[in-house]
Parts: C-alpha cells; sequence; structure tokens
C-alpha cells in the first residue's frame, strides 16, 4: 500500500531545459508535473510569454513598445497594461530609494559604452507619469530610461506564473541569466555564485532555497565599461554618477523576481546604513551582500534559510 | 689442442668483462633511478594555481538556442580520465537517452548516476551571464580529491546536440608553475574554447 504522497511523486516527471541567447542571456527552465507533454506545453507557453513581453520592454528593438513610447514627450499616450504597470513600479521604487534606483542611469551608461565621461543628468524630478486605470503615460525627462533592472523580472514573473496556471504542472521555476522565480509545490534549492569564483563546477558564496519567491543577483564581475583603461562596473550609483564599487554581489530573495530584481540593483549603489534601513521597511526581503574583501551582510531572513560557505 | 683452451680463455675473460659491465650499467642505471627517486620526487601540483577552462556555445543566427550537452574532462597523457569537471545532460526521464551521445564520457562514467528524478535541482543566482559563455575550474584534483603531478594533461571538451552534431576537442597542455592561456579552435557546436592556468584569486 502506497501513502498518497508517495504515489503522487513517483507519478510527476521532472524537466530541466537550458537555453542560450534568451533577452541577451541563457534561459534555464525546470518543470515537475503530472506528465512530460504537459511540461513540453509550460515550455512553450515560458517562451512565447518571454518573446511577447520582450516585444514590450527591448532596449535594443527600435520598434518595442518602450522605444515607441519614449519617442514621446509631455503627452499622455495609450500603453499597454504591462508597460504601465513596469512604468509605475520603477518610478515609485526611484522615489522610495531616493533616486538610488534610476532608469535613466542609462544616460551616464551609454555615454560610458562609448568610452565618455558623463553627462550631467537631473535625477531630481519625476521620470513620468502612468495612470493605471486608464493605462495612459506621460514621459516627463529628456533622457533616456532603461527598465532592464526591473522589466527582467518582472518578464520571469509572468512567464513563471502562466506556466503554473497549466493544468498539471505542480512546479515551475524559472531562470533568466541568474535571476529567477519559483511559482508552485515545494522549495527551489538556489547556490549564489561567489564573486571571485563564478566558475560553473566553484564553490558557492552560499546556499539557499525559496518557494514562491523571485532571486537576483547583482554585480559587476561580469560585466563592464573601460574608461580611460579602468574597469568599471554596469552597476551605477545614479547619485554619485559614477560605478557602485562598495559590493561585489547583492543577492536578494522577495515575493517576486520583479521586487527582487529591482532591490538588489538598489543595495548594489546603497551605503551600508541606507541599506539596514530599506531592509527594515522590507519584512518579505532576504538580502546578502558580499563587499569588497569578502565581508559579507546577511539580513535575519537570509540567516534562517541559507548555508554560508564562505 | 693445446690451442683450444685459449680460445675458451679468451672467450670467457670476455664474458666476465662483460657481465660485469653489465653489472656494473646495471647498477648505474638502478643508482640514476634511485637517486631521481630520491631528490627529485614528480612535483606535484603548485597548489596556489588553478586551471580554467572556457566554452563558448556557437550562436545559432536567429537567436534562441538550445544548449548543447556538453562534458568537460581531464585526461592524462595516457588516456585515463583524471578529472570530471562539468556534464550537463537532461534530467528527465528521457535524459539517460541523450548521455551515449557524449561518447568517451559515457565509456568511462557509465556506473555514474547523473540524473536525479522528482525534485527541482540546484539553480544558480549570479550577476548576468554572458549568453553561451561558461568556465570551468580544476583545481589540480582529480576525481578521488588527491592532488595531481605536474606534467601533461589532455583537455577534451565533448559536445552533442539533439538533431545536431557529436563534436570532440582534445588539447594537450602542460602544467607547470608558469602561468599560460591557449586558445583552442572552435566546432559546429562549440564556438571557441581555451584553457588558462594562473595564479588563484
Amino acid at each position: 500500500m502506497r501513502l498518497p504522497f508517495f504515489s503522487k511523486r513517483s507519478k510527476s516527471v521532472h524537466t530541466v531545459r537550458n537555453y542560450e541567447h534568451v533577452l541577451g542571456t541563457s534561459l534555464e527552465l525546470q518543470f515537475v508535473s503530472e506528465t512530460a507533454s504537459s511540461a513540453e506545453r509550460a515550455e512553450q507557453v515560458v517562451l512565447a510569454e518571454i518573446e511577447r513581453l520582450e516585444a514590450i520592454f527591448n532596449r535594443y528593438r527600435p520598434d518595442s513598445e518602450l522605444n515607441r513610447w519614449q519617442a514621446t514627450h509631455l503627452q499622455w499616450v495609450d500603453v499597454s497594461p504591462e508597460l504601465a504597470f513596469v512604468l509605475s513600479t520603477a518610478e515609485a521604487w526611484r522615489q522610495r530609494s531616493s533616486g538610488a534606483f534610476q532608469p535613466t542611469v542609462e544616460a551616464i551608461s551609454e555615454a560610458w559604452r562609448c568610452g565618455e565621461e558623463a553627462p550631467e543628468a537631473d535625477f531630481e524630478t519625476p521620470l513620468w507619469d502612468v495612470n493605471l486605470a486608464t493605462y495612459q503615460a506621460k514621459r516627463i525627462t529628456p533622457h533616456p530610461a532603461s527598465l532592464n533592472a526591473i522589466a527582467k523580472g518582472f518578464i520571469i514573473d509572468q512567464a513563471a506564473e502562466k506556466a503554473a496556471e497549466l493544468d498539471g504542472i505542480l512546479t515551475v521555476l524559472v531562470n533568466i541569466g541568474g535571476d529567477l522565480r519559483h511559482v508552485g509545490e515545494g522549495r527551489a534549492p538556489v547556490a549564489i555564485t561567489h564573486p571571485h569564483h563564478d566558475s560553473e563546477n566553484s564553490e558557492a558564496a552560499s546556499k539557499i532555497w525559496i518557494s514562491n519567491e523571485g532571486l537576483a543577483t547583482s554585480g559587476g564581475y561580469r560585466r563592464g565599461y573601460q574608461v580611460g583603461g579602468q574597469r568599471r562596473s554596469h552597476l551605477i550609483d545614479p547619485t554619485r554618477q559614477e560605478a557602485a564599487n562598495g559590493s561585489l554581489s547583492v543577492s536578494v530573495f522577495a515575493p517576486s523576481a520583479m521586487l527582487a530584481d529591482v532591490i538588489s540593483t538598489t543595495v548594489s549603489v546603497l551605503s551600508k546604513l541606507d541599506t539596514v534601513s530599506l531592509m527594515n521597511e522590507s519584512p518579505e526581503v532576504g538580502l546578502s551582500v558580499i563587499y569588497e574583501g569578502l565581508d559579507s551582510f546577511q539580513n535575519s531572513l537570509w540567516q534562517n534559510r541559507s548555508k554560508p560557505q564562505i | 689442442m693445446s690451442h683450444s683452451p685459449k680460445p675458451t680463455s679468451l672467450m670467457n675473460s670476455a664474458n666476465l668483462t662483460r657481465r660485469s659491465l653489465l653489472t656494473a650499467f646495471g647498477s648505474l642505471v638502478l643508482a640514476t633511478v634511485g637517486f631521481g627517486m630520491r631528490k627529485r620526487p614528480a612535483a606535484k601540483w603548485d597548489d596556489k594555481f588553478e586551471c580554467i577552462v572556457e566554452v563558448e556555445i556557437a550562436e545559432i543566427p536567429g537567436g534562441r538556442v538550445h544548449r548543447p550537452y556538453v562534458a568537460i574532462w581531464i585526461e592524462d597523457k595516457d588516456g585515463k580520465t583524471v578529472r570530471t569537471l562539468n556534464l550537463w545532460v537532461q534530467t528527465t526521464r528521457r535524459g539517460p537517452r541523450w548521455i551515449p551521445d557524449l561518447r568517451r564520457w559515457y565509456r568511462s562514467e557509465q556506473d555514474r548516476k547523473t540524473a536525479k528524478g522528482g525534485d527541482l535541482v540546484e539553480t544558480v543566482s549570479s550577476a548576468t551571464r554572458q549568453p553561451g559563455k561558461y568556465a570551468m575550474v580544476w583545481n589540480g584534483k582529480d576525481d578521488q580529491g588527491k592532488l595531481v603531478d605536474q606534467g601533461d594533461y589532455v583537455v577534451c571538451i565533448e559536445a552533442a546536440r539533439e538533431h545536431g552534431t557529436y563534436q570532440l576537442i582534445k588539447k594537450s597542455i602542460n602544467v607547470g608553475t608558469k602561468a599560460f592561456k591557449q586558445t583552442f579552435d572552435g566546432n559546429v557546436e562549440i564556438k571557441s574554447a581555451g584553457v588558462e592556468f594562473r595564479k588563484r584569486k
């Protein structure tokens, strides 16, 4: 005689799929499903949802909805619910973080990419106004904005949630380039890459689990620009207009991948003091920061779940 | 008849001479080997160094692409597997079907279990990775965790793709106490690969 738990488990199928060149990085999908065919359906749903949302948010596609909207200025324009939601969340976090989270940071980022010194930018005025009832948005800032630090998390959430709604799907894990979301039964075990030892088979900095949450890591150790021969992090402190060099790696788990994405980017440029006060306002958020010299900080929520390796 | 002992004695003396020479030579050889073994044991891998194996998956025009199944391991110069660094296979029930595609790995590692059914396998969170670029580190230890000797090794990178091709890169490296970089030619599945032997960070 089998216990119901085991009979259910014995029937479930675990599927892993890996892709390259999705949103400019890699994609890992995992499903626990009742049948192999339901996992195949879920995989197609995830891929289709990523493509649909990429057409809205991709900064490198001239025809993306974001870029078409950015061609407008100081006028109310109809936008998709997705763009309205992400624009509104981005502006709310810009205000909440006193400009540490800053979508127009790309003005600096683009100058760096060309190897030039950064232009003066006004980071004080609101970037845009969004009406979530009518799905309209008015662009106020003259600077180009990128929603990369928030849209990727949003896309991960949407894709994972859509797949989890399908019949026969018990668990979904969507990991895009190191930011991820778990939806469904059980837990997702996650290894956090060590910023100094980022090979695939290197010892992790720490190990943790999430359940029905998102997790994101920000760090300058894989990307950066050369300005005058000096390598700079791709994470920029908008309030000082310079690279955020205090932290090597910031990992955050939160109720959604979008939140984890925003908070990890924000903490990358915040002082330790500001980080502590931000975390005090965010009771459902786990945080782990590895600073230069490999000092590390973990809030209690993170500590309760993790096995530190360093 | 009186001559007969002469050649014999000559022969004997020649034999003796040859034997004593061989003995002398033999002990010299033994002495040299013994000396070598005592004074110069094969040097172990310098623990201050590590070897990074980098692989870039080939891009296919049109964007999104399945990651091929890749195995990366190190052999000694006799072709014996010293260390398996990486293995990507499907972990579904359909997975094992694809392991035989990684022919060399399958031959030497048939017994090893790779698929864990049931729950999710560990995933990785990191700063955003570059698409298709992966690095594996070899810390100089074999699969049993013992530090290997300095000397010649072969880096093996095997890739197979469903409905695609089978590719194998095998390149010799010499591990000593000097940092070096070596680039390998790519193939249809692996755009480029290389090793960097460097001081540990």
